[in-house]
Parts: C-alpha cells; sequence; structure tokens
C-alpha cells in the first residue's frame, strides 16, 4: 500500500513537471512563432505594396511616354515653322494651332489615353499663344493655372495631377505642354489590402485617397504615425512622388499575434497549474469520500445486479410454475388435459349443469389395436397415432367440449353440447366414423378403430368418479362386443365386467404375497398309485379369502402385461417349495404361459438364476407348456428348452388334443410327458371317441418314448380305463385336489407309505 | 462693227438659250432619273477632287446621285473646258462680258470641284446654294524679304497692307480664268504678274517653293493645306480677297436639278454628315471660318 502510495505520488509528480514545462515550452514557442509571423505579415505588407506601387509607376510611365511623344507632333513643327516665318495669327497661324489640338486628340485617341487625360493646354512661350484642348467636358483650364508652376514635371491642381511636357523646336525649349492627367492614372482602387493610402509630392504636400470617390484629396496632414498603424512607403520614379500606406497594426496581426495573446496564454497557463495543485489537494481530501462513495456505488451495484438476479429468478420461477402447472393438468404429448384436469372439468360440468339438470357425456374412448401398433412400429409410431386420434377426436367435438387424454390409449370426453341421447349417438357415430379413415404411419397404413364407453349425468350419476366408471365400464362392454361400437353404461348387465375391473385394480397394485398363492396337485404313477410328480397351480386369494382359478385372472394378467412377474413368482415360489419335494423324490411341475419365453427377462436365465439363488437343482423341476407356447418364436423357444432339457428338467406338453396336437412338436422339441387334457378323460368311459383318441395318443407317446399324464381322473371307472390303456401316470380328484404345501407334503408321504416302490 | 459683233452675241446666246431649252426643259432631273445615271464634271483640284477617287465634291455627289436613286459617273474636265462641257458651248470672260465659241457636246449634268462663285460665271450658269467658303491669300517664298502683315483686325486694312507688300518687281503668279486670276483682284501693274494656263492650281505652291515664282495667289482651302504640307517652306504674306463662297455649277435653265440638290444640301447640313465631311478634308476650315458654318446650319434649319 505504501509502495502504491509512493508510486502514485511520483506519477503525480511527474506529470505535474511534464504540464509545467510543456505550458512553458509552449508560451515559449508561441512568442517565437509571433515575432516570425509578425515579421513575415510585415514582410508581406511591404512587398505586396512595393509590388502594386510599381505596377502603378509602370502604368504611370506606359502613359507618360505617349504624353512626351505630344510634344514632337509634327503640327508642332508646324506651327512654330509657321510661326518662325512670322506669319500672323488669323492668317495661317491659328490654323497650325488648331491642328496642333486636332492632332494631339487623334494621338490620345489612337492609345486610347482619353480615360486619363482631361485635358491638354499648348503653351507657346515664344508667340505666347495657347491652345486649349479638352477631352472631358467638366475639365478646367488648367493652363492659367500651369502659369505659376512650371519648374515640376508633376504636380496637384486641386484633385487633378498634372504633367508638364516641355516642347523642344529646333533644340530650344519653346513651350510646353501642360496636361491634367485625371485620378485614374494613379488609381489604387484596386490594391489590395486596407488601410489608408497618401500620396506625397516633393513639395511635402499631401493627398489622401478617396475610396469612395476614386480620387485623391488634398489633406493638411499625412498618415497618423502611431505604434497603432504601421507605415509602408515607395516612391514613385516620376515626378518624385512618394506613396504611403498606413495600416492599422490590428488589421495587420491577428489576435493570436499581439502581446494581449501571449499574457492570456501565460494566465491560461497559470490558472491551469493552480487547478493542477488544487486538484492535488482535493484530490488528497477526497480521496477517502471517493473510496466511500466508490464503496457506495459498488454496493449499489451490487444491490441492483442481486436485483435483477431475482427478478429474473422470480421470471424464470413464474414461467416454471406455470409450465409446472399445465404439465401437472396436461398430457405432454397431444396438450390435452390429463385426467386430474378431466376430473376437475366433468366436476365443474356437473357443478354448472345441476342446476337445469342439462345433459353431460362422459364418453371414454379407447383405441382399438394401439397395442399392436406401438409393438410392431415402436413408440414414436404410437406417440404420432396418439396425436393424430387426438386431433380427430378434437376436430369433431364441440367448441364447448373437452378432449382429455386419460393415460396411454385412452380417451376422455366431456360433452356438454348434446341436449338428448340421440344427440350424443350421432356423436358417438361421428367419432366412430373419423377412426374408418387408415392412419399414416411411418411410411405405413394402418386402421385403427376406436371403442367407446358413454355414461350421462345425470341419469346414471352426478359424480364425476363414478361416471368415468360407468363409462369404461360401458367401453368394456363395446370392447366385447366386437370392438370399433359404442355403448351406454347399463348397471345391471355388468356385475362381471365390474368384477373384472375389480381384479383388474387388484392385479394392477401387484401385491402378489398379499393375494396369489399355490396349490399342489399330485400326479400318480396309474399302476403303482405312487406320487411321481406335483403340479403347482396358481390361486388368486381375494381380501375377503374367495379363491379365483388361474383360468380367470391369468388372461387378465396377460393383458396387463403382468404375467411375467406372476409367472417369476410362480417360479420362485415353486422352486423353493420343491425343496419339500425333491427329498421325496418328486418332480415339481410349474406351467409357464407363452407370454414367459419373450418377457423382459428370458425364462432360460430366470430359471437359472432362481435355481442358483434357491439352491435347488433343476432337474427336480417340471415345466408344462401348452402347445400355444410353440406357435410363436420357435427358435427362441426351441432353444430354451433344448437348454433346459439338457440341463435335466422335465419338459411336459400339457392340454394336448385341445390344440394342433402337432407330431412335429413332439419330435422337434424336447418334451418327455404328454398330458392329456381333462376334457377327453371325463368322457372317457362314455363316449368311444375319446377313448380311441386316448388310445392313440397314448400309442404315439409309446412310439416316441414319451410318457403319458391323463388330467381331470375322477373316478375309478376313469383310472380303470387309463390303466387298461397303459397310461403312465393320472391326476384328478380321485386321488387329491389341490391342496396347499403342508397339505400335499403330508399326502405325499402318506400315499407313498402306502404305495411301495 | 461693235454692235454686229453684240448683236451676234445676243443671236447666238438666244440660239443657245433655245437649244438648251429644248434640251434641258424637257428636264435635266427628269432625264437623269430616265437615264439612271448622274454625270458629275469634276476638275482635279485640292481636297475637293483628289484626282484618286474622292474628295469633297466627290462624295458630295455620289451622295446626291444615291439621294435621287441613280447612279453616279464621274466625268473629269479642266478648268479651260469644265464649263463648255456644262453648257454644251465654249464660253470666255472678255472684261464684263462673255465670249461664246463653239457648240461642243454636252459632258455632265453637273459641275463640281471647288468652283469659287464669280461674276462672270453667274451670267452663264446658276450656282447652287454656297456649299464652301473661300478666300485667297498672297503666299511667298520664304527667304522673300517681305514679311507676313500684322492683322489689323481689319479685312480691308489687311488686304491694303497685302497688296502693299507687293512691288513690280515682285513676281506674281496668276491663274487666268480661276478664282487666282490677277486680274479679279485688281492687281495689275502692283507686281510682275506671271500668268501661266501650264501650271496646274494643285501646283501653284509647289511653284512658289521652286522659285518659279516669287509671289502667287492662293485660295484659303488649298493654302491650309500647303501650309501644314510644306511647312516652312511658303508664307502667307497676308490676305487679297474677302469671303469668296463655292457652289455647285448647274446650267441656269435645270431648276428643277437645283433645287433637288439644294434640297438634298440642306438635309445633309441640317443633320451634321456635311460637316463630318468637311472636317474629314478640310480639318480646319471650320474654325477658319466659323460665320459661314454657322450661317449655313442656321439656314438649313429654316
Amino acid at each position: 500500500m505504501f509502495q502504491r502510495s509512493l508510486l502514485g505520488k511520483f506519477w503525480l509528480f511527474f506529470l505535474s513537471a511534464v504540464v509545467i514545462i510543456y505550458t512553458a515550452l509552449l508560451i515559449g514557442l508561441s512568442v517565437q512563432s509571433q515575432r516570425s509571423s509578425y515579421d513575415a505579415a510585415l514582410e508581406t505588407a511591404s512587398n505586396e505594396f512595393d509590388a502594386q506601387v510599381r505596377v502603378l509607376d509602370y502604368e504611370y510611365h506606359q502613359l507618360s511616354d505617349h504624353l512626351y511623344q505630344l510634344s514632337e507632333l509634327n503640327a508642332i513643327n508646324v506651327y512654330y515653322a509657321n510661326l518662325m516665318l512670322g506669319m500672323s495669327y488669323r492668317y495661317g497661324l491659328s490654323d497650325s494651332l488648331f491642328n496642333i489640338s486636332t492632332d494631339i486628340r487623334e494621338v490620345l485617341l489612337k492609345h486610347d489615353l482619353g480615360s486619363h487625360v482631361r485635358a491638354i493646354e499648348f503653351v507657346d512661350a515664344v508667340g505666347g499663344y495657347r491652345q486649349n484642348i479638352r477631352l472631358v467636358e467638366s475639365a478646367g483650364q488648367c493652363g492659367r493655372k500651369f502659369s505659376t508652376v512650371t519648374t515640376r514635371e508633376l504636380f496637384f491642381i486641386g484633385d487633378a495631377i498634372c504633367l508638364q511636357v516641355p516642347v523642344i523646336y529646333k533644340q530650344l525649349s519653346r513651350g510646353v505642354l501642360h496636361v491634367e492627367l485625371s485620378a485614374s492614372i494613379f488609381d489604387i482602387s484596386s490594391f489590395s489590402g486596407s488601410g489608408h493610402y497618401y500620396l506625397l509630392d516633393p513639395a511635402g504636400g499631401y493627398w489622401q485617397w478617396d475610396q469612395t470617390g476614386r480620387r485623391w484629396l488634398a489633406t493638411d496632414q499625412g498618415p497618423p504615425l502611431s505604434n497603432d498603424n504601421f507605415l509602408f512607403s515607395a516612391e514613385l520614379t516620376s515626378g518624385g512622388f512618394g506613396m504611403l500606406r498606413s495600416l492599422p497594426s490590428n488589421e495587420l496581426i491577428s489576435f493570436t499575434q499581439t502581446t494581449e495573446f501571449i499574457i492570456a496564454l501565460s494566465g491560461l497557463a497559470l490558472l491551469v497549474w493552480i487547478a493542477g495543485y488544487k486538484v492535488v489537494r482535493y484530490r488528497e481530501q477526497n480521496l477517502l469520500l471517493n473510496a466511500e462513495v466508490a464503496q457506495e456505488r459498488q454496493h449499489i451495484e451490487k444491490l441492483s445486479q442481486a436485483n435483477k438476479r431475482l427478478e429474473s429468478e422470480m421470471t424464470r420461477r413464474e414461467a416454471l410454475e406455470q409450465q409446472l402447472s399445465y404439465r401437472a393438468h396436461h398430457d405432454m404429448l397431444t396438450g390435452l388435459p390429463n385426467r386430474e384436469q378431466a376430473i376437475a372439468c366433468i366436476d365443474e360440468a356437473i357443478a354448472r349443469a345441476q342446476p337445469s339438470r342439462n345433459l353431460l357425456a362422459v364418453v371414454f374412448c379407447d383405441l382399438d389395436r394401439f397395442k399392436q401398433v406401438n409393438d410392431t412400429l415402436g413408440h414414436d409410431a404410437g406417440d404420432s397415432l396418439i396425436t393424430n386420434a387426438a386431433e380427430r377426436l378434437q376436430a369433431v367435438v364441440g367448441k364447448n367440449d373437452m378432449v382429455a387424454r386419460f393415460g396411454g390409449d385412452e380417451f376422455l370426453l366431456l360433452v356438454e353440447s348434446c341436449d338428448s341421447v340421440h344427440a350424443v349417438e350421432l356423436l358417438c357415430q361421428r367419432l366412430i366414423g373419423v377412426f374408418q379413415q387408415p392412419f399414416h404411419l411411418m411410411e405405413h397404413e394402418f386402421t385403427v378403430t376406436c371403442s367407446m364407453g358413454v355414461a350421462l349425468f345425470p341419469r346414471d350419476s352426478a359424480n364425476s368418479a363414478e361416471l368415468i366408471k360407468q363409462a369404461d365400464t360401458a367401453l368394456y362392454r363395446a370392447k366385447e362386443d366386437g370392438r370399433a361400437a359404442w355403448r351406454f353404461y347399463q348397471p345391471a348387465l355388468d356385475m362381471q365386467l365390474q368384477s373384472r375391473l375389480n381384479l383388474e385394480q387388484k392385479l394392477l397394485s401387484k401385491e402378489w404375497d398379499d393375494h396369489l398363492c399355490l396349490m399342489y396337485q399330485p400326479i400318480v404313477h396309474a399302476q403303482t398309485g405312487r406320487v411321481e410328480a406335483i403340479e403347482a397351480l396358481v390361486r388368486w386369494r381375494d381380501e375377503d379369502g374367495l379363491i379365483i382359478g388361474p383360468d380367470q385372472f391369468i388372461p387378465i394378467a396377460e393383458d396387463l402385461g403382468l404375467i411375467g412377474e406372476i409367472g417369476e413368482w410362480v417360479l420362485r415360489r415353486v422352486v423353493r417349495d420343491n425343496r419339500w419335494f425333491a427329498n421325496l423324490g418328486i418332480t415339481s411341475f410349474v406351467n409357464i404361459s407363452p407370454l414367459q419365453f419373450v418377457w423382459k427377462t428370458p425364462l432360460l436365465e430366470l430359471i437359472r438364476q432362481i435355481s442358483q439363488e434357491e439352491g435347488v437343482a433343476i432337474h427336480g423341476l417340471g415345466l408344462e407348456v401348452t402347445e400355444s407356447s410353440l406357435v410363436r418364436n420357435v427358435d427362441e423357444v426351441k432353444f430354451t428348452l433344448d437348454q433346459l432339457a439338457r440341463d435335466g428338467m422335465h419338459l411336459a406338453i400339457d392340454d394336448f388334443g385341445t390344440g394342433y396336437s402337432s407330431l412335429s412338436y413332439l419330435k422337434r422339441f424336447p418334451f418327455n410327458r404328454i398330458k392329456i387334457d381333462k376334457s377327453f378323460v371325463r368322457d372317457i368311459c362314455d363316449d368311444p371317441g375319446d377313448l380311441e383318441l386316448v388310445r392313440a395318443i397314448i400309442a404315439m407317446a409309446r412310439a416316441m418314448n414319451l410318457n403319458v399324464i391323463a388330467e381331470g381322473v375322477e373316478t375309478t371307472s376313469q383310472l380303470g380305463v387309463l390303466r387298461e390303456l397303459s397310461c403312465d401316470y393320472v391326476q384328478g380328484y380321485f386321488y387329491s385336489r389341490p391342496l396347499v404345501l403342508e397339505e400335499m407334503i403330508a399326502f405325499c408321504e402318506e400315499q407313498n407309505e402306502m404305495m411301495p416302490a | 462693227m461693235d454692235a454686229l459683233k453684240k448683236l451676234s452675241c445676243v443671236f447666238l446666246l438666244f440660239l443657245l438659250f433655245l437649244s438648251s431649252a429644248l434640251t434641258a426643259n424637257a428636264g435635266a432631273l427628269d432625264k437623269i432619273l430616265a437615264d439612271g445615271e448622274l454625270r458629275h464634271l469634276a476638275i482635279p483640284y485640292a481636297r475637293f477632287n483628289t484626282g484618286d477617287g474622292d474628295g469633297l465634291d466627290i462624295e458630295l455627289m455620289q451622295g446626291f446621285a444615291a439621294h435621287l436613286g441613280v447612279k453616279y459617273r464621274y466625268v473629269e474636265t479642266g478648268w479651260s473646258a469644265a464649263f463648255e462641257d456644262l453648257l454644251g458651248v465654249q464660253v470666255k470672260p472678255n472684261g464684263d462680258a462673255i465670249e461664246y465659241g463653239e457648240v461642243v457636246p454636252i459632258r455632265g449634268d453637273v459641275l463640281a470641284s471647288g468652283i469659287t462663285k464669280l461674276e462672270w460665271r453667274e451670267q452663264v450658269i446658276a450656282y447652287s446654294d454656297s456649299t464652301f467658303p473661300s478666300a485667297v491669300w498672297l503666299i511667298a517664298r520664304p527667304d522673300l524679304p517681305q514679311s507676313p502683315i500684322k492683322a489689323s483686325g481689319d479685312l480691308q486694312t489687311d488686304m491694303q497692307r497685302t497688296r502693299d507688300k507687293l512691288t513690280p518687281q515682285t513676281r506674281l503668279l496668276s491663274k487666268p480664268r480661276t478664282c487666282l486670276d490677277a486680274s479679279l483682284y485688281k492687281l495689275d501693274g502692283l507686281a510682275l504678274i506671271e500668268y501661266s494656263s501650264k501650271i496646274d492650281v494643285n501646283e501653284v505652291a509647289p511653284a512658289v517653293i521652286q522659285g518659279v515664282t516669287d509671289t502667287a495667289l492662293l485660295d484659303v482651302p488649298d493654302a491650309l493645306i500647303a501650309l501644314e504640307k510644306w511647312a516652312g517652306q511658303i508664307k502667307v504674306l497676308g490676305p487679297i480677297s474677302g469671303l469668296q463662297e463655292m457652289g455647285v455649277v448647274f446650267r441656269q435653265e435645270d431648276n428643277a436639278l437645283r433645287e433637288a440638290f439644294n434640297a438634298y444640301f440642306r438635309e445633309l447640313v441640317r443633320t451634321g454628315r456635311y460637316q463630318q465631311m468637311v472636317d474629314r478634308y478640310y480639318p480646319n476650315i471650320r474654325q477658319h471660318f466659323p460665320e459661314f458654318f454657322a450661317a449655313l446650319a442656321a439656314s438649313a434649319v429654316q
């Protein structure tokens, strides 16, 4: 800090010295420059005056040369010749005298001297005769005046300049020509430069130039002699005249050339020095104040910047809030109101319609085959389809109606513009119609229809949630009835559907451990009666204890895309329970849904992972696969089954005979058991066709070295026929209904003890 | 015998008048207009007719022809034949009488060449209005002992003083039938008069300079030019005559033509053009005879 202060003082001192030296140099140079320019101006003016006078003198000499030539006129010689002969004035001499004037006029005209010469008088000094030649009417007869001044060549008489030209005849002066010149002979009106001009004759008389009258006027005194005037003089070579130019000094030199200017400049420099000194003094005094001001300014600047940031942040947050609010109430893909907004709108509409009981229609709309489009062309195509569908829906509904996206491919329409059920039907019909046109997606053309369910206020409900639920119910009915249709909500006919919906809701909650449970049914050797294997059967147990079979909830789970998770839960539980049955030498079979082959975790990997995690050998497990599982993804399914078979897993084809019953499956896939569907076993005793079919299946299995399991065995007769047909295993209520784990373990132990190997 | 001569002269004059009337009365002016030509008889003399195609009277007659609208034709003649060329008959003064000679062809319509108005001439011809002033001076060689007179302010006195300068031994050149005829001024006996018809009027001054004669009579217009031209070689002793006037000469019967000229001349004077012409040929004559030109201007305005 001390060093900075010292450095600052050094610079201050240095700059002060520079300023002082600079101003001193400035003043010195100004003085020098002033002197130079002063001398130059004087010299220029003097030279200019001399040059102008020389020109004037030259012009005068030109004129005077002509005038002197007048004295040599022949007429004058003739005159003097006649005079010398004694001729009388009356008889001859007057004519000669007249001829002189005539010839002089001719000469003056010839040389264009008329503008300079006003009059000429010929004075014969011998005979005493005079001849006056007036060229200007106003010119006077100057001859009489000349008589008093005859010794000078050029002189003033009044305002006229007169020239005396001697007349020589035979080497003797015989007379004189008096020439009265106009002022133009010394006309200096063309002189450049201001000031006063004077003519000074040899006798000491002064004439001053009158610029207005363009003439010389006699004056009593010459130019003023003072320091305020510059005086320039020049000699005229003829007549002994001198010319003077009196020039006020202020017209020659500018203010910058005056002493006053130097004084003013010095004063200014002094002021600069004083001001600099004062500034330094005040600078020191105001340093603290300046620092405070600077700090305050900085503080204000910071506050200002903080305010700006705050304002910017507030603006940003307001925008964000608006955006969030928008996002909270709208679907980002279509820009339509979302579920929450739709419900709120329905509530508001109900509130508005409540007093007048106006008709409101809540239309639940679902795109048919949307999932297929999504799976086939991807999510981008699905999004595009949703967007296009939203536009079509908006194009059909009224201006005051609302279209909301409820989720997935579901839209909810709130129709306030229809005043009758018939009008709602017409609207639905138009909605169906706009979906008849194909959609163009990813260079493909798709026709995606839509199904709709309609609930009406106030007929069906005055509650938004109920109306939406009722519309959804009606939508399922429409879908079940073949899709591309609309249905109104009908309370009495939709109980079953309602229960399905309830089940869906529960499935979607994914609380598997609370609701899923495994039941086991024994697979018994037909000849020995020993339990050789068990089939795990999954059940859905409702909160009220109601058990729902897989035939009811598995398809729903498949529709909801939950079959993979349920399958994994079942598989893991079967593997875990298999520890109990493995000790008894019993194989645990579990049913596999076709969709499990294409689930996100491949089946092969899942089984290996679970068996490893649970510490159970795979060869104690068995899979039951329906024929429909083999139709799709054949290579992938075959690979999985081959790997599992190699790992020692038992593979059984389930419900054989109800589907394709293709021998190629049996040959192609590594099955080692066939389960004959219970529908063939049920009437095997009474229906020869079933009997023969079962027989054929068993024979074929024998030929292919496959074991046969007959399901649904409930009676002794059925067991007897199957034994007779050499069926390997039987399964059914004849031995046991499905039992929970503990019961099954107990049953197996008891059964196998009773039936020795 | 004298009576017979007089009778014959009268008869001849009658015949001349008759013939002139027969030809001229038809109207010289009409004839000029009919012929489309004005024939100007002129004698080379001073600056009235320089002989070089210009001169005061030449210019005057050219202007007159133009005024008439006819072509100008210059017809040169001499002092001896000038009048007979105009009149068509030879005429010669003999004392106060006129002697007529043979009839000759008329060569011109008008005679103008500085012709001084003389009494004898007016017996046979008619003058126009006076066009130019003149007088006769006595000039002499510079070395002649007689000095010029001192002007007295009176013309008659000056004329007498001039005549007194002559002595019987002084040779005086006279030009008969002209204004320089010594007989016109009754100088016979005063000097030794030498009549010479060989010397042209224009050669009078050179004759004095060359010493052919001691003195000579010279009209003022010619004298003024001679003084300027031969300054110091001649001197004017003094006046011999008073004011003389010149005019354009017409046949007496050609009144219409003369009046036409007089009208033209007055217009020329009135407009000042004539004065300009005079100044061009005789620059100082107007200042020498200011009264004449003042009267001329006054008469032109009337």
